[in-house]
């Protein structure tokens, strides 16, 4: 059941961050003024966070 | 090198891609922030659910010994959800009007790998209207600028423009130095 889990959240984390990168692409390369880079700024700082939290969780769950 | 690396989030030279190197940027415009809010609110309150959730069925979670599999599944509701705030911030930011010297540009992201980007030069500027249509609108100070063009494209219509009359005083002021050869703005 926690394999599952592990396998699940993974794939979700995988997939997450790919479409974190893209959104991250495209605010940089893009994005004019200041306004696109302290967006990109908040997303990263907030992802990087909130996925170690994820994998903390999951390790206390082990 | 940390202060060189701070300063692109105070100053930016407005660049964007395809600018020449003698153009000059004189606005930059995006939808009024009230768009995106009303947006984001349901994402926003989508995040309240977990803690809703873990109140009324705390008994429930405790004997069943369920609790740290909620924390878990939560966490992840809390990234999916920061994952969908962002991609609507991302839209909002780069959906965007560029006003240079020379031309107008409406950068329209319709999703992430969509976008449509329209030229407008200054010497087909042929009528400029604003409108503003009801309460928030008015209230808020924020409606479409609408130009006229010799184009094949007859009208471009920026919507949601916070005090779209300052961005239409900008682009009359163009029009008039274009049209007289002495740049005024």
């Amino acid at each position: 059941m926690l394999q599952l889990i592990g396998i699940v959240l993974t794939i979700l984390l995988i997939v997450y961050w790919v479409i974190a990168f893209s959104i991250l692409y495209h605010l940089v390369r893009f994005g004019v003024g200041t306004p696109p880079k302290k967006i990109a700024l908040t997303f990263i700082i907030s992802s990087l966070v909130l996925s170690l939290i994820t994998i903390f969780i999951y390790a206390r769950l082990t | 090198m940390i202060q060189k690396f701070l300063s692109i989030f105070k100053t930016s030279q407005d660049s964007f891609e395809g600018k020449a190197p003698d153009e000059r940027v004189l606005m930059v415009l995006r939808r009024h922030r009230f768009t995106i809010y009303t947006k984001i609110t349901a994402f926003v309150l989508a995040l309240l659910v977990p803690i809703f959730g873990y109140l009324i069925f705390y008994t429930i979670l405790k004997t069943g010994g369920y609790i740290s599999l909620f924390v878990l599944l939560s966490a992840l509701w809390y990234l999916i959800f920061t994952l969908l705030i962002f991609y609507a911030l991302t839209l909002y930011t780069l959906n965007v009007v560029i006003i240079t010297d020379k031309r107008i540009i409406d950068n329209n992201q319709l999703g992430l790998w969509t976008r449509k980007i329209s030229e407008l030069h200054v010497s087909r500027i042929q009528d400029i209207a604003v409108e503003t249509k009801g309460l928030i609108q008015t209230t808020l100070k924020f409606g479409d600028l609408a130009i006229q063009t010799a184009g094949s494209e007859k009208q471009f219509i920026f919507e949601d423009i916070p005090h779209p009359e300052v961005a239409k005083d900008v682009v009359m002021k163009l029009l008039a130095s274009n049209s007289h050869g002495v740049r005024t703005i």
